[in-house]
């Protein structure tokens, strides 16, 4: 089973089709040409044995924006593991604004979590994913992250990170950070910051390592705090 | 044509001139954001090398393997003109390179491998004229890249293709910690000797590799926060 939102433009109202699995879409009050729909989980999240997978599908002159309500902590898992998994498809123009909640992974928890984006030409994502390792005062447990990014037949963006406790504490993957808070943007770039990674094609990345997720610059899509 | 062993000697030397010695491997952000600070902890170099070859390096050395074996591919195909089971690819070795950015999302840290291509390219046409064949005979192009085409027409295997280019980094960085802190020449080759098993392992998985998908893409955040702050540093004893 998927938790699945699929949005389809429509010249008098834009079709929105909501499937809840472990995690519920509503859809929430939009302005013409935007659909916002809120995930919220329908149940304990993120145990051992969880297997998440989010399928979002968008096609047409539309933008769909997704909120969540709250962050999502991964429990510990006693051994076990649990997956979270994202598909995103966006088609004919399609625009998808997701900034989600931080994600915790708590103690001896062991979360695989990938994230798979296609976008036809002319669609655009613009995603954050904040993950925190550990909540306060502990040491988070097991992360493991894929991300890969299609432009069309174009590999945009592939990034694996190895967030283990004994990997990430080294001076090349998160040193002594609890944070990895990201912004990537997907058929178009931020601007230019000496702090902004410009992928090879047209997207971005903006990063915060920081020891507490509020310490972050990059919170506020509003305030566009992470263009400056 | 040579000895493949000799070649990969020669690649592997800091004295073959293709600018090594301005290379750092990233230590020197790492160390100004505190790596050894007050001389403690200097075997944390060592460690910083070992995270390097599990992520970034290992993602550059099966770009050296695939260009070496695709450029392979692609002299094969030349043998047999209009085979049809050969698949139509182009510039196979553009492939590749396609696929090495999009596993490097900063476009600092691909300037810096572009840069340091390009210095190789040079001298290698003029030392190893047979790379024109695959490559420009300038431009800025990723180094693993240039260094799996040399490979290929020198007849290097991928398994000394990989070798060489973890061996290079692992080189470049700790050569670097002996201009960067307050290192023992003696400790810094023990260091290097004490990661041949992490070489070697590194070796092990990437020489097998056939397609271009198959490129490992393990990141490396702070490597990234790190070379855009040396970027935009105005003292610096290294280019990156």
């Amino acid at each position: 089973m998927s938790t699945r939102i699929e949005v389809v433009a429509d010249p008098v109202r834009d079709r929105c089709l909501l499937t809840t699995d472990h995690l519920s879409p509503r859809q929430l009050p939009g302005a013409a040409g935007v659909v916002r729909v809120a995930l919220v989980a329908a149940g304990a999240l993120l145990l051992a044995g969880d297997d998440v997978r989010i399928e979002i599908a968008v096609s047409g002159a539309v933008r769909l924006e997704i909120v969540e309500t709250a962050g999502t902590v991964a429990y510990g898992m006693r051994g076990g593991s649990a997956r979270w998994d994202i598909d995103i498809r966006l088609t004919d123009g399609a625009s998808l604004q997701w900034y989600a909640e931080p994600f915790v992974v708590a103690a001896d928890a062991d979360v695989t979590r990938t994230t798979t984006v296609r976008l036809a030409a002319g669609c655009t994502a613009h995603l954050r994913e904040s993950l925190v390792l550990g909540r306060q005062g502990e040491t988070g447990g097991v992360l493991r992250t894929a991300t890969r990014a299609w432009l069309g037949e174009d590999l945009l963006l592939a990034e694996d990170l190895d967030l283990s406790p004994d990997t990430r504490t080294g001076w090349a993957v998160l040193g002594t950070n609890r944070c990895l808070d990201t912004v990537t943007t997907l058929g178009f770039r931020l601007p230019d910051d000496p702090q902004t990674l410009q992928l090879e094609g047209p997207g971005s990345i903006a990063r915060r390592l920081v020891h507490e997720q509020h310490q972050s610059t990059l919170n506020h899509p509003a305030s566009a705090s992470y263009a400056r | 044509m040579g000895n493949a062993e000799l070649v990969a000697m020669m690649l592997a030397d800091g004295r073959l001139p293709t600018g090594g010695h301005t290379q750092s491997g990233g230590l020197e952000p790492a160390v100004r954001a505190g790596l050894g600070a007050d001389g403690r902890q200097l075997a944390d170099v060592a460690a910083y090398v070992r995270d390097r070859l599990r992520t970034t390096t290992r993602v550059e050395a099966a770009v050296a393997v695939l260009t070496r074996h695709m450029a392979l591919a692609l002299s094969g195909t030349k043998v047999a003109p209009g085979d049809k089971n050969v698949p139509e690819s182009p510039e196979p070795v553009a492939l590749v390179e396609a696929a090495w950015a999009a596993r490097v999302p900063s476009h600092v840290v691909r300037g810096v491998s572009r840069r340091q291509g390009r210095l190789l390219l040079r001298l290698a046409r003029r030392v190893w004229p047979g790379v024109s064949t695959y490559l420009p005979n300038d431009g800025e192009i990723a180094r693993p890249v240039v260094l799996g085409v040399v490979g290929a027409v020198t007849g290097l295997s991928a398994e000394q293709v990989a070798r060489t280019v973890a061996y290079d980094d692992a080189q470049t960085v700790i050569s670097a910690s002996l201009k960067l802190l307050p290192v023992d020449p003696a400790d810094a080759a023990t260091w290097l000797a004490g990661l041949h098993d992490d070489i070697e392992r590194l070796v092990k998985d990437v020489a097998p590799l056939t397609r271009v998908d198959e490129i490992p893409a393990d990141g490396a955040p702070l490597i990234d926060v790190f070379a855009h702050h040396h970027a935009i540093e105005r003292m610096r004893l290294f280019h990156a």
